[in-house]
């Protein structure tokens, strides 16, 4: 119970940085689920455009575009100022800003006018600017075409009419809604990856460091209870506060998606993520046998290790952008295996035997990588209990 | 006196082997991985990929040439949005559905004109049904003339679908940007402008006799102690410029990253001083304000840590988001000015932005200075 | 040289000095003697302007002693009690570094060092960083670069804690140099021998207070007993021992188990009588030991606890 104690108070003294891992997830999850939720779906749904509108105009037809723009879409206002527009397009926070100048409306109207033109710019990275561009074509040349057919009609007919035509849509059959946790949950689990890593790292290199400072491990090895049981109880003990700090890291992405956590593919998830945490632990060990005396390798290995591993693996930066040579050098860790899974439930429209079968692949191979990695903590672990053995034989 | 201090400090500096790693050897370890791994992304033109869909060669398709035109059109145009594959039944449609082959597929209909089959949501889907929609109701509008005025409606049909004369405009010609993902750099010079804070937080606890013995005797000397302050502040400051220097060459020189030194070499290295010397600032003022060196230490690489986090170094919109939901945050994150000019300087040429971000910067460290000399200007202790 | 006046300094409701008085003379070694925790490192923080206190005056040449008196801080040199100096300078660069904050002129200061490092005995290792230097030479080290720039003040604080014997002679043996060299030391210890060793006067503090200030040979004329007798004893007779009381000369009597500790009166000789009086009784001994008065009866006597409780 006093390791156990002792471990909790090293782990407290270092609670802000724990802080910051365990809130890392609560904000991953409110940016990803909480602020863009994709609800399970019964029918067909276009994908929402977030698109801002500057109407110069403030004629009939401008606000029959805008109209037609709404339908299905998202308007948000935007400053008229060349930097906000430049941002919001950039950070993706809009993806389509339509500037209708003065005029526009009459222009349109005027069979022998000259031809309609609109201001538009587009975010980079993003299709969505294409539907609309689709949408406000089919606006403007119904316009165009009722003006044609109904040349005495006054301008609201044309627009009201135009906006009923171009409102028909056809019929979309969703086959097989998607399952709504596959498309909510995996991009939360897939930062979990770093925020585990860090934890188990941090924790377990700040408590077996403490421990294994020289003297402590000296008068631990002069007291009454043998150095093995000191071992095993601290063992225990990090072990205990490290997935109990996975358990905070992974309860707010429960929370926050909810129900949907409770499905078949959350539970997968979730099993994937149990998987990664024996991983994470079993790292974590392996690096404090390796860099047992040293606090700022260790701290170096801390902030790098679980960066390279991340970034390597696709965590941060989407994994089909990365060079093929680097996913290669990748799959050689723990975390391509665990967001191999993530992507392949980000992919798949519904749980399949496949998408189970792959999980199940996944999770074993991330096992063996614990495994392994267990097995080479404890190897340097007894070389260098049977190397102190030999040294104090010498010594007496 | 002033040159001595520097002289010792900058050796100290050099020396210490921990320092040196956060504060260059870090950024550019982090720096080259993520080059490495991003290089596809930052070289790749985010010119939008068409959305693919079959269409089912039934009766239907058969029997109406306008939509054979209209497909065929597309699928000739090079720029079109569209990628139509005509396939000869349902099966097969539905298997390159289900392969990821197409988006979706399209069964003609003589009655609805089109029904469009998927089995997922997105925008290559919400492409297709636009198109649909498009194609149906100018359809349907063709067959409700047919009714009453059968030549204008082979007129219409003649048409096409999308026969409007308009065209579109850039609003910002400055604006040609097809790939953000560049703009991640940008915070990573300021994660190493932000690191420098870690030596002055260093060089604080060096004159501070509360936490550290040779400040005890550094404020026994016949000097104002201030004035060793502004000794190792300059110390630090060559280093830190060194440091940048090596990095920002080693960037855009060995990575290929675009950091403005061939385009905008004045504008850039302005930027990166007033960067260093804000992180510096900001080390002191943090070391002013928390006791303890290796508190010292841990708040300076958190504070670092989030500033450049919320500077969107690992979500990119992040800078946005925060932007947009706490403005005031962007005259208190120098990561974010740094990133905020580098992004207009490098994506837009625009040299007014990067001006004001320098001039944030440097009212930043003034006001850090500021507040730190008024928090350390007591000359004796309560407590040692 | 150094005046304090009245001079009382609290952290809360603890009183770390006292209404301390004292006056501490040109080229003598003052030695400020008392356990830990006796306010001596808060007086000398005091006197160097570190610290603020709350009432009394601290003047030195005459002059108030404020943290912008420069001209005063020039003359001082300190040694404090944890080592200080630079751990990525080496030897040689720490000793130059301090030692310029004082001394502008390079050339001078060229000399200065070396004579910091010859007289702290550090000349091989000039070029050695401090963390592979031994406690003791980490020691010297820090002295060197409080006397560079030779100061006609030197506050030592405890230099010599945790030293190897061979080191703490050398510190000694250089703070007893520089005094012959006409500089004045304050010397804080809680090594009552070494504050008799070297020290020209010493001045006591328990509490905050001075509680006695004088000469090593004043402070043990002050107390009333002489030399202290320590027999060990082979059969353990408390009821015959009791008569020792009765001898003349005899101050007091202490019967440890089989150690018997007589402490005489002052100039009184006693230990002919004493052991004819065991002789006569036939009470066995193994041991015999005098001693003369130390600073630490004088501390015992004064506080009623010895220096190290």
């Amino acid at each position: 119970m006093n390791i156990f104690k002792t471990t909790l108070r090293i782990v407290r003294a270092h609670l802000a940085a724990f802080l910051v891992y365990l809130a890392l997830p609560v904000f991953m999850t409110a940016m990803f689920v909480g602020f863009s939720p994709a609800q399970g779906l019964d029918a067909y749904q276009n994908s929402e455009v977030v698109f801002a509108v500057f109407d110069r105009d403030q004629s009939v037809v401008s606000q029959g575009l805008i109209a037609c723009l709404e339908n299905g879409n998202n308007r948000v206002d935007l400053p008229d100022d060349r930097d906000s527009i430049r941002d919001s397009l950039f950070y993706m926070q809009t993806a389509y800003v339509l500037d209708i100048p003065a005029g526009f409306g009459a222009r349109l109207l005027d069979p022998a006018g000259e031809p309609p033109v609109l201001g538009r710019q587009t975010a980079p990275d993003t299709m969505a600017p294409s539907a609309l561009d689709g949408r406000i074509r089919r606006f403007v040349t119904f316009v165009e075409r009722f003006r044609d057919l109904e040349p005495d009609a006054a301008p609201g007919t044309i627009v009201d009419k135009a906006l009923q035509a171009a409102g028909t849509t056809g019929t979309v059959i969703l086959e097989s809604p998607p399952d709504s946790a596959m498309q909510n949950l995996p991009q939360p689990f897939r930062f979990l990856a770093y925020t585990m890593l860090n934890l188990s790292l941090l924790i377990i290199a700040q408590t077996v460091l403490s421990f294994r400072q020289r003297q402590i491990q000296e008068r631990n090895f002069v007291s009454a209870t043998p150095p093995v049981t000191i071992n095993r109880r601290l063992l225990f003990s990090v072990l205990f506060v490290c997935f109990a700090a996975f358990f905070f890291n992974v309860l707010p992405v429960a929370l926050l998606t909810g129900r949907t956590m409770l499905q078949a593919s959350g539970l997968l998830l979730l099993l994937n993520t149990f998987c990664f945490a024996l991983v994470s632990v079993s790292l974590g060990f392996l690096a404090s046998a390796m860099f047992r005396q040293d606090s700022n390798l260790s701290s170096a290995l801390q902030t790098i290790l679980p960066l390279i591993m991340c970034f390597f693996s696709g965590i941060f930066v989407p994994l089909q952008f990365i060079p093929e040579s680097v996913r290669r050098i990748a799959s050689f860790m723990p975390t391509y295996w665990y967001n191999h899974s993530i992507i392949a439930m980000e992919e798949s429209v519904a749980l399949s035997p496949e998408l189970t079968r792959l999980f199940m692949r996944n999770g074993a191979i991330q096992l063996s990588f614990a495994a392994v990695f267990f097995a080479a903590y404890f190897v340097l672990e007894f070389d260098r209990q049977k190397r102190r053995k030999i040294v104090a034989a010498y010594h007496s | 006196m002033f040159l001595h201090v520097v002289k010792y400090r900058l050796l100290a500096i050099i020396r210490d082997r921990q320092g040196m790693f956060w504060m260059l050897l870090f950024p550019i370890l982090l720096t080259s991985m993520m080059s490495v791994v991003m290089m596809n992304l930052i070289n790749e033109d985010m010119s939008i990929s068409p959305a693919r869909a079959a269409i089912v060669k039934n009766a239907a398709w058969n029997s109406s040439a306008p939509l054979q035109d209209v497909i065929a059109t597309l699928n000739a145009d090079e720029e079109s949005l569209f990628v139509f594959s005509p396939v000869e039944t349902a099966a097969e449609a539905e298997q390159m559905l289900a392969s990821g082959d197409v988006h979706g597929y399209f069964i003609p209909d003589a009655e609805n004109g089109l029904t469009l089959h998927v089995i997922r949501t997105g925008f290559p889907q919400t492409i297709l049904s636009e198109f649909m929609s498009s194609y149906t109701s100018q359809a349907r509008l063709i067959s409700d003339m047919f009714r009453t005025d059968p030549l204008k409606a082979l007129a219409l049909a003649a048409d096409g679908i999308q026969a409007s004369r308009l065209t579109f405009e850039p609003i910002d010609p400055a604006q040609n940007v097809s790939n953000p993902w560049g703009a991640m750099f940008f915070t990573l010079i300021a994660m190493m402008a932000l690191y420098n804070a870690l030596q002055s937080a260093t060089e604080s606890t060096a004159v501070d006799p509360t936490v550290y013995s040779v400040g005890i005797r550094q404020r026994t000397m016949p000097q104002h102690h201030i004035s060793i302050v502004l000794s190792s502040f300059a110390a630090v400051a060559v280093m830190g410029l060194l440091n940048m220097a090596v990095y920002l060459l080693y960037g855009q020189f060995l990575l290929g990253l675009d950091f403005g030194l061939t385009a905008y070499p004045l504008y850039a290295a302005a930027i990166a001083i007033s960067g260093v010397f804000a992180g510096i600032a900001m080390g002191f003022l943090i070391s002013a304000l928390v006791p303890g060196k290796r508190n010292r230490h841990s708040a300076v690489i958190a504070t670092s840590m989030v500033m450049v986090f919320l500077a969107g170094m690992m979500v990119l919109q992040m800078r946005q988001i925060v932007r947009e939901n706490a403005p005031f945050l962007k005259y208190l994150n120098p990561a974010d000015m740094i990133t905020d000019a580098y992004y207009g300087l490098l994506y837009y040429g625009d040299t007014a932005r990067a001006a004001r971000n320098i001039v944030m910067l440097l009212v930043f460290t003034a006001v850090c200075l500021l507040l730190t000399y008024t928090r350390i200007r007591r000359t004796r202790y309560e407590h040692l | 040289m150094i005046q304090v006046h009245d001079l009382v300094k609290r952290y809360g409701k603890l009183v770390a000095i006292d209404h301390l008085s004292l006056r501490i003379r040109e080229n003598e070694i003052y030695g400020l003697l008392g356990p830990n925790g006796s306010g001596k490192t808060t007086l000398i923080n005091c006197m160097l302007a570190l610290l603020s206190f709350d009432n009394g005056e601290i003047r030195i040449d005459e002059k108030d002693m404020s943290p912008t008196a420069y001209d005063l801080k020039q003359k001082i040199g300190i040694v404090p009690q944890e080592v200080a100096f630079f751990d990525e300078l080496t030897v040689r660069e720490n000793i130059d570094y301090f030692c310029g904050l004082y001394v502008r002129d390079k050339a001078s200061r060229k000399s200065l060092v070396d004579d910091a490092i010859s007289f702290t005995g550090l000349s091989e290792f000039v070029n050695f960083r401090p963390r592979k230097l031994s406690g003791g030479l980490k020691r010297r080290l820090n002295i060197a670069c409080g006397i560079a720039h030779k100061p006609s003040i030197l506050f030592l604080d405890e230099p010599t804690v945790a030293v190897d014997p061979q080191s703490r002679n050398h510190i000694l043996q250089g703070v007893r140099a520089l005094a012959k060299n006409g500089v004045t030391v304050v010397y804080t210890t809680h090594y009552m021998e070494e504050a008799e060793q070297i020290c020209d006067r010493v001045g006591i503090i328990d509490k905050g207070q001075l509680l006695a200030e004088g000469t090593p040979a004043e402070l043990k004329g002050m107390i009333n007993t002489g030399d202290t007798i320590r027999i060990q004893l082979i059969a353990d007779k408390p009821e015959a021992l009791q008569e020792i009381r009765k001898i003349d000369g005899v101050h007091s009597l202490d019967v440890d188990a089989d150690t018997l500790t007589v402490r005489t009166m002052p100039g009184a000789y006693v230990l002919d009588r004493l052991l004819r009086y065991l002789h006569d009784r036939e009470i066995g001994y193994l041991s015999v030991a005098s001693e003369k008065p130390s600073l630490n009866t004088v501390f015992l006597e004064i506080t009623g606890r010895e220096l190290r409780d």
